[in-house]
């Protein structure tokens, strides 16, 4: 009797669920018999499902262009669970992916059966919206339908999905201070616009468009896109002025983009969709930039893909990625580095190894004007969805990269997120995203990194004496955040004739004056005279400006490794060799009190001999300089001795005794006051003057 | 006759109030003594007379009358220089109470002279007279207390603990004495034993507002913040216009989490103060909390406008500005905390121009 009456309970919940599952899930078919007084519409609407299927059936980068036919069918039959999935399948390929929701739920609802992988799209139209629960619970159920055995791959696809979206449930609860803003339209439009790399100053940005226009006018038919061009924007008064096409020879009718520039803007380094895809090479003269040369076949190979690169900021190395397996690829696209050797020829790549490259696709690369911070994009390591961004930090004496570390949630999210750089001082990034709020396909991004929550400070006093009116204030500091920002110095500036004040190209060789290790070499831009070098914590440095006919011009700067980030606007007038000419020789340093030249001079000592040997005929006069301090005989002697010292060098050196004056002046010309540190600093000093040529 | 010879021959004393000292429980005792001249002692006690109707001005001219007549008429002198000490005459009274120690060495007038010294901030020399007074009368339980209290400006919290101890073995129920005892302890980061000396003077004398405040102030620094919140509000009950007590309530709110309610508080600190910039500057914090970065905005805007050098203003509204994606405001902000000593503010500004 006790199971006679479980029976029919069970019995008539089945057939209730089962009456009032159909009474909201009633799939419709497009046929008369369920339009019998709409026969005309019903034909437009079996059109429209037509018109659409010729788009669908090409595979899915044509999807998009199906949307429109099939949403005017879904108005005239909203319950058809076929035409339901499909434009599920659609938006999940257009620029609103997450619409498909509805479709997709609207489909399963109205036949769970309508396909196979239903489950697996539902799975990943949740993913996308940051759905995880749902989205865990779909790619489980399309587990369970299919056999590990008969589709391996897309079981590890959806295994895969499962760890991002625990994963992304992870980063989304702690997400980064940061914000995201489109760089606007001067920038973005409806097509994808990404890859944009920017000069170490942010005054220059330079990114990949399939925009209409494009040079040549070309389709790829493999993505249904506009073929790729170069274009260049700059900032004037903190706002982009609009973008341009960087026209020939950058662009040509194949695939351009841009894959890295240089810190100073005057280096471009462009992928070309030639041979699969390789890497050329192109420089700015003045305001022309070269015809793109392309790489030797250390970076480029014949049949595989060569996308992204980037310079490391001495122009010495160049990183970039490839999917060329004879390289010794860890997996699919992978990031290499080469170095240029003496003759300036890019040599043999190396693999970044297993910390950096997984058995998945690394791209975007960048590395910071700092030189060791490597960002690039990953669809390994741990992901939130799609290609992630990574950090990796070069150790020096260690010698390896480290772990690479996700950026984060909201920089990274469920779709791909790729061609990242950061700003020389670490406060804004710029990558590429394709999301919902953009103008349309991928946009180019700027995040602003706001650090960990910067503490208030509460004011507060109290009456501690009884006797005493006044209340005494408590004493709270805000606890110290450590914000962390690069550890560099960007020496930017611009280099004049010093008497026409007309802008020079001048070559600026940066060496490490402990080691006299030449660090890099530039050249100021021959139009505008601007140049920009970065300058990384931990050395000091000597800094030689030099063009032929004019005196060399030196600075110094020691910058200790605890130094924060700065930018030093440094210009520089050279001064053209004419008789009188004086200049001060700021890199030659002397033991306290002694004429002693010491090692850290040596540098500036060469430039000097090698300017005696490339000007023959120049006869100049060493002078030394004090401040002050100390009686004048002494002065006298000590600035005799430190001058003689310099010419005593250079005669070593092989230059004629007869080319070489030595005069001390002791403290009789000061260049500054002698009242501050400062001023006796700069009036304690070496110089030369030009007596004849 | 007899009768005033009666009064004239036993000490008396009167009650005055510091000038420079607000709020205090402690009194100046004068003690009078009938010499036998009696048209001196006659002014003199019309002196007092007046002093007690707050006639300061005849009580000096009946005070220098007795003096004329006696000239060694010394507790004349002690009077004359408390009565100017009332009228914040703070070197004229010092000098009245030099004649009367060069007459006599009394307790009284280095107590006297060493408020007058302490009024014209010459603590080092206050803290002299109060030792002298405390040698003269061991169990001078306000020379030890207001010792203490120069001890505890000058930052020796210890020295100030072992004073505050003498006033109360002097006199046991000093609430004064306690409080401050335990402001001591707080500052030496004793938080429990500064708790159990803010109670015991509550015990001796519950109507003491800025000791329920700064009782609650520390089970703040505790983090004991429903306790602080309980007794803050003890405080306002206590003084219904005590904005500080309202402003440090808000301040536990805020670190309780509870920032409306801290808002609520800060306002109230406002409403009574009108130029509290403490409070403007702690409603800009909350605000900055409920995501009210106009607000925010617009209360360091006013702490500003009242005291423009105030550095934790110009903190805490580049904060705001910042999250305003008002970058440049934010570091023209932090720029000139820093310039105005707030240093936290150079691990804000590593991006912006100098």
């Amino acid at each position: 009797m006790i199971k006679s009456n479980i029976f029919f309970k069970l019995f008539f919940s089945f057939l209730f669920t089962l009456i009032s599952s159909s009474s909201f899930s009633q799939n419709v078919e497009f046929e008369k018999d369920f339009f019998k007084e709409k026969k005309e519409e019903l034909k437009v609407a079996k059109n429209n499902i037509e018109e659409g299927d010729v788009y669908y059936l090409q595979g899915s980068v044509y999807y998009k262009q199906a949307i429109d036919f099939y949403l005017k069918a879904n108005n005239f039959n909203p319950n058809n669970a076929l035409l339901n999935f499909k434009i599920g399948q659609c938006y999940l390929y257009s620029n609103d992916r997450i619409k498909s929701i509805p479709f997709l739920e609207k489909a399963y609802l109205l036949n769970s059966l309508i396909d196979l992988d239903i489950r697996y799209y539902l799975g990943l139209a949740y993913h996308i919206d940051m759905q995880w629960d749902k989205s865990i619970k779909e790619f489980n159920a399309y587990l369970l339908l299919i056999k590990q055995k008969d589709h391996p791959e897309m079981y590890a696809d959806v295994l895969k999905h499962l760890e991002e979206c625990a994963y992304g449930k992870i980063l989304v609860q702690s997400p980064v201070r940061v914000f995201v803003d489109n760089v606007g339209p001067e920038i973005n439009t409806p097509y994808s616009d990404y890859g944009a790399v920017i000069s170490a100053d942010e005054s220059v940005m330079v990114f990949t468009s399939r925009r209409p226009g494009s040079t040549g006018g070309k389709i790829d038919p493999g993505i249904n896109e506009n073929f790729e061009d170069i274009y260049i924007s700059t900032k004037k008064n903190g706002k982009w002025t609009p973008a341009i096409n960087m026209g020939l020879p950058i662009n040509t009718d194949d695939h351009d983009a841009n894959s890295g520039l240089s810190a100073d803007g005057q280096k471009f380094l462009i992928y070309i969709g030639k041979n699969n895809g390789d890497l050329y090479e192109s420089e700015l003269k003045g305001e022309v930039w070269s015809k793109p040369e392309e790489m030797n076949k250390n970076i480029n190979s014949a049949n595989f893909h060569e996308s992204s690169a980037c310079y490391s900021p001495n122009g010495k190395l160049v990183y970039f990625v490839t999917d060329n397996p004879d390289l010794g690829g860890l997996g699919g696209r992978d990031i290499y580095v080469s170095a240029k050797d003496d003759k300036g020829k890019w040599g043999k790549p190396i693999n970044l190894g297993v910390k950096v490259n997984s058995k998945y696709d690394e791209e975007g690369i960048y590395i910071h004007p700092d030189g060791r911070t490597l960002y690039f994009s990953s669809q390994g390591h741990q992901t939130m969805g799609g290609y992630d961004i990574f950090k990796t930090i070069y150790d020096d004496k260690l010698k390896t990269w480290s772990e690479p570390v996700n950026m984060g949630y909201p920089v990274n999210t469920t779709g791909d997120d790729v061609f990242f750089v950061v700003s020389a001082n670490g406060r804004h990034g710029y990558y590429s995203s394709f999301n919902s709020t953009g103008f349309g396909r991928n946009d180019i991004y700027m995040i602003t990194f706001l650090g960990t929550e910067k503490p208030v400070v509460l004011n507060n006093e109290d009456n501690l004496l009884a006797s005493v009116v006044a209340p005494v204030k408590e004493t709270v500091i805000a606890p110290v955040v450590t914000i962390k920002e690069a550890q560099l110095t960007i020496l930017k500036g611009i280099i004049t004739d010093a008497l026409t004040q007309k802008p020079l190209e001048a070559t600026i060789e940066i060496i490490d004056n402990k080691t006299n290790e030449l660090v890099a070499t530039f050249l100021s831009n021959s139009s505008s005279g601007k140049y920009l070098v970065s300058l990384p914590a931990g050395r000091n440095y000597g800094i030689a400006v030099k063009k032929d006919n004019y005196l060399f011009h030196s600075e110094n700067f020691d910058i200790p490794i605890t130094a924060a980030f700065q930018e030093v606007k440094k210009d520089v007038e050279l001064k053209n060799i004419a008789v009188g000419s004086k200049i001060v020789l700021k890199n030659i340093f002397f033991d306290v009190s002694k004429a002693t030249l010491r090692p850290e001079s040596t540098s500036e000592l060469q430039r000097l001999q090698k300017l005696l040997i490339d000007v023959p005929t120049l006869k100049i006069e060493i002078s030394g300089h004090t401040d002050s301090d100390g009686t004048a005989e002494y002065n006298q002697t000590l600035s005799n001795n430190r001058a003689k010292a310099v010419v005593d060098y250079l005669i070593k050196a092989g230059i004629s005794s007869d080319r070489l004056v030595s005069k001390g002046y002791g403290k009789d010309q000061p260049i500054a006051t002698n009242d501050t540190v400062e001023g006796r600093q700069l009036n304690r000093r070496t110089e030369f003057k030009i007596l004849s040529k | 006759m007899n009768c005033t010879k009666l009064i004239f021959s036993f000490f008396f004393a009167f009650w005055i109030q510091s000038i420079a000292i607000a709020q205090t429980d402690s009194v100046i005792q004068a003690k009078i003594i009938d010499d036998g001249s009696q048209d001196a002692e006659k002014f003199y006690n019309s002196g007092i007379s007046n002093f007690s109707l707050k006639k300061y001005t005849e009580a000096i001219s009946d005070f220098d009358k007795a003096i004329s007549l006696k000239p060694d008429f010394e507790k004349a002198y002690y009077n004359r220089g408390a009565t100017k000490l009332e009228l914040a005459q703070f070197k004229e009274a010092i000098s009245d109470f030099d004649v009367s120690l060069t007459i006599t060495q009394n307790s009284e007038s280095y107590f006297s002279r060493g408020q007058a010294k302490y009024a014209l901030n010459d603590k080092e020399g206050a803290i002299a007279d109060y030792s002298k007074a405390i040698e003269l009368n061991s169990s001078h339980a306000q020379a030890f207390y207001y010792r203490g209290g120069i001890k505890f400006e000058n930052l020796d919290y210890k020295g100030a603990v072992e004073d505050f101890t003498l006033a109360i073995g002097a006199k046991s129920d000093y609430a004064y004495a306690y409080n401050d005892r335990g402001s001591s302890k707080r500052q030496l980061e004793d938080l429990d034993g500064a708790i159990l000396d803010y109670k015991k003077a509550l015990l001796i004398n519950s109507e003491m507002a800025f000791a329920y405040n700064n009782l609650a102030s520390v089970k703040r620094k505790k983090g004991d913040f429903k306790g602080a919140i309980e007794d803050y509000t003890q405080a306002i009950n206590k003084q219904k216009d005590y904005y500080v007590a309202y402003n440090n309530r808000g301040s536990a709110k805020f670190d309780s989490g509870d920032f409306k309610g801290a808002i609520e508080d800060f306002s109230k600190a406002i409403q009574i103060k009108p130029d509290y910039v403490f409070a403007f500057n702690n409603r800009a914090s909350a605000k900055l909390k409920i995501l009210d970065y106009k607000g925010c905005v617009d209360d360091c805007n006013a702490a500003i406008k009242i005291n423009s050098v105030f550095g934790d203003a110009y903190l805490n509204r580049g904060i705001a500005k910042e999250m305003l994606k008002d970058f440049l405001g934010a570091c023209a902000d932090w720029n000139k905390a820093i310039e105005l000593g707030v240093e936290v503010a150079r691990n804000y500004n590593g991006h912006c121009e100098k």
